[in-house]
């Protein structure tokens, strides 16, 4: 069975893509929310709390070199329970999916076309996240290299145009509150960037081509995707202010509009739409493969393209009710969300690594 | 294949009808505004809309129509009253190119917090526009107003605000985030652009306003403060100057010192870097306003020496009397007659005493009015222009 192999720089650019991904345009606003003017402190102790998440994702993945995470958890949880919790956290990963691309629906409605309704815009992003599908995860992480090399300087040009517009004084004083609420602050980071790593788990160990140099690859990815995060949150703040960060739906949208150099580069936003919409992509892709993958792993199917048209005609469909409206959208990122990217994040990762350790240590006697 | 065959048909159907036109306007359809004016009425707000005539503006044989529409309605909430401007025009208001929004006095003094929200949430309104107050009208008599050069108001207005700034100094531009960031902070009150109408004739309002020599009706007039939301009173334009020397917000601007009693000496500052510093002095916070300002002589109406070092420190130290004065009295006037603080003295006190900001926070303009400032000048000359001595000194060269 020939299987699809990833390179290590590939892997690296995914994962930072992916850490990224759904979080860039709203991320700071749910920080600032929380931990105001030292959102940006919460941003690099989110990417260190994060690190331990790495870890526990890498040493899960060593456990089972060439296992998808969903056969990792059957292997050691057991046939019942481990379907149990696989049918679960495929179920979770779906909604998210459809979730994700229910943020594109009404990023694209609120800000460019009120007028217009978010179906043909979720529609045409389900077909290409199929088609996307269908050419399968090796075609995608290429183009995922291709994305990275155009938009990643386009997003940094984008932040260093916008340094004359920086306000020191909006960070000052530092740590007025204490530490309680930078610590807080950490969570909405932590979970939708960081704790949804596990998802990749899907193609870690199992189709990674030089496992051996995966581990830097990996680090690297995340703090890269991390320190992409972080940049943004603090230009937010530093030029908007924390309390207009906070009540912004789309804080680095509005960021971007303030870009204006020599009034020539003025009215960037839509670069930052371009980077923003590649990054939800990808991400959705991921979400997308680890549930059809772990479907046809769980229904022992040959082949996950063969269950992608009709999942994505779910998802099309599902998409425009997952959320009734966008208060009930904030209550459930805010409330919701983190407990439920904790369980799948971390503490089942722990739980299968202490189950397989007890396995092993049982074996032996 | 099949499944690719589907696939392609299930895209050809999306295409025929997501031809990515969704929801588009032409422009013929939009009118475009170019200026928001918000009054007081009885009914609530006075709005008026200066609409672009794009009829009169892209014609080149010149204009033989106003270049502008302006749309007036009152009613009892923001945006249904903008919005229903529908009713007096065939084509929606089209806001992304908004350039001023500009409040009546009557207006501002009863709080414009409550207009801001509409600007920041509704999505067509970009964030690139000045906030200015009409000193002494309405600004529906502003907008109405026909100006020469850019003969758009609004425009000339936008235009106006940033020539000023960078060149003299008497105004500042404010755009909504600052605005916004400003009304939420608790040691800082904002300042917006005040305009005036020169002098109103009969024909002000009608193109034949052009064919006169003086046409320029409307005027910057200085800064207006505001206390919280609420428009205070008027700085005049010396009194901007020192309100931006004292904020560091000059590019160039021009003053001028009197020496030996007879000549007038113009300097031209090219650069101001300001800094505040909180400090204590018997248990009570205090500002050091510290202002460097780096200037070129520009002009003499005398023939006194420039070029002499001793005589050069001499005009150094005037300068920096000169403008010590004038900030003082720029704070004086913030402090006794409006009460309150629009330089950010209390931010400042908040950045360096968070602990002591959080009893002072609640009240601080009236703590403000007690606030002792020091204000340090340090002048520096850079350059004498394209003369050394006066051209008329005539002084035997030895």
């Amino acid at each position: 069975m020939s299987k699809i192999k990833i390179s290590n720089l590939q892997f690296a650019l995914t994962i930072s893509a992916y850490t990224f991904g759904v979080a860039p345009l709203f991320i700071s606003s749910s920080i600032a929310s929380i931990s105001g003017r030292d959102a940006w402190i919460s941003a690099i102790l989110a990417a260190v709390l994060g690190l331990s998440t790495v870890y526990i994702n890498m040493y899960l993945g060593k456990l089972y070199p060439d296992k998808t995470l969903i056969e990792t958890i059957c292997l050691s949880l057991g046939k019942w329970l481990g379907n149990i919790v696989s049918i679960l956290f495929i179920f979770i990963i779906f909604e998210t999916t459809a979730q994700i691309i229910w943020y594109v629906g009404d990023f694209l409605t609120t800000t460019y076309m009120p007028e217009v309704s978010a179906y043909p815009i979720d529609i045409l992003f389900t077909a290409a996240l199929i088609i996307a599908m269908l050419y399968g995860l090796e075609a995608m992480c290429r183009a995922v290299t291709i994305f990275f090399s155009i938009l990643f300087p386009f997003y940094f040009i984008t932040l260093i145009m916008l340094f004359p517009n920086i306000n020191i004084t909006n960070v000052l004083p530092v740590l007025e509150y204490g530490i309680t609420p930078v610590i807080k602050g950490t969570v909405p980071l932590l979970s939708l960037c960081v704790w949804p790593l596990i998802v990749l788990n899907m193609i870690y160990p199992s189709n990674i081509k030089d496992l051996s140099k995966a581990k830097p690859s990996m680090l690297y990815g995340y703090l890269l995707g991390m320190f992409v995060a972080f940049s943004g949150v603090l230009m937010c703040i530093l030029v908007l202010g924390d309390t207009f960060t906070a009540a912004s739906r789309f804080p680095l949208f509005i960021l971007t509009q303030e870009v204006n150099v020599g009034t020539i580069l003025t009215r960037f936003e839509a670069v930052s739409v371009a980077v923003w919409l590649n990054n939800i992509f990808i991400s959705a892709f991921f979400f997308f493969y680890a549930a059809a993958k772990g479907l046809s792993q769980i229904f022992k199917l040959s082949d996950h393209k063969k269950i992608v048209l009709p999942l994505g005609l779910i998802l099309a469909a599902y998409s425009q009710s997952i959320y009734k409206n966008v208060p009930f959208q904030i209550e459930w990122d805010t409330y919701v969300w983190p407990p439920v990217a904790f369980t799948f994040g971390v503490v089942l990762p722990v739980v299968m690594i202490i189950a397989s350790i007890c396995k092993k240590a049982a074996g032996k006697i | 294949m099949k499944l690719k065959k589907l696939l392609l048909l299930f895209i050809m159907i999306s295409a025929l009808f997501l031809n990515g036109c969704l929801g588009s306007r032409e422009v013929n359809d939009i009118a475009i505004n170019i200026s928001i004016g918000i009054d007081k009425s009885e009914e609530g707000y006075l709005i008026t809309n200066q609409i672009l005539n794009p009829k009169a503006v892209a014609s080149k044989s010149g204009a033989s129509e106003s270049p502008v529409i302006i749309n007036t309605k009152t009613g009892t909430d923001l945006f249904e009253t903008i919005r229903s401007a529908v009713t007096y025009s065939p084509r929606k208001l089209y806001n992304a190119h908004l350039r001023t929004i500009i409040f009546g006095e009557a207006f501002a003094k009863e709080g414009v917090q409550k207009v801001l929200d509409f600007f920041v949430r509704d999505h067509e309104f970009r964030t690139d526009y000045y906030f200015c107050v009409a000193k002494g009208t309405t600004a529906n008599e502003i907008l109405k107003t026909i100006t020469p050069l850019e003969s758009v108001s609004g425009l000339e207005l936008f235009d106006s605000i940033e020539a000023a700034e960078k060149n003299y100094a008497p105004t500042k531009s404010v755009k909504i985030l600052s605005l916004v960031n400003t009304l939420l902070s608790d040691g800082k009150n904002p300042v917006l652009a005040g305009v005036e109408i020169k002098k109103l004739q009969d024909k002000s309002t009608s193109i034949d306003a052009l064919k006169e020599t003086d046409p320029s009706k409307i005027k910057l007039a200085g800064l207006g403060i505001f206390k919280k939301d609420r428009l205070q009173g008027w700085l005049s334009d010396e009194e901007s100057k020192g309100y931006n020397y004292i904020t560091g917000n000059i590019t160039d601007t021009v003053g001028y010192v009197n020496v030996d009693n007879t000549d007038n000496i113009t300097f031209e500052v090219i650069k101001v870097k300001s800094k505040f510093k909180a400090f204590m002095s018997d248990d009570k916070p205090s500002i050091n306003v510290e202002i460097n300002v780096l200037y070129n002589i520009a002009a003499q109406t005398g023939t006194f020496d420039v070029s002499t070092e001793a005589n050069s420190d001499k005009i150094r130290r005037l300068v920096e009397e000169n403008l010590k004065e004038l900030c003082i009295s720029t704070i004086k006037k913030a402090q006794t007659e409006y009460k309150s603080d629009i330089f950010g003295f209390g931010e400042e006190i908040h950045r360096t005493y968070p602990k002591l900001w959080a009893k002072l926070k609640n009240d601080w303009n009236t703590s403000f009015i007690k606030l002792p400032v020091n204000v340090v000048i340090n002048a520096k000359v850079n350059g004498l222009g394209e003369n050394t001595k006066s051209i008329f000194s005539k002084e035997s060269s030895g």
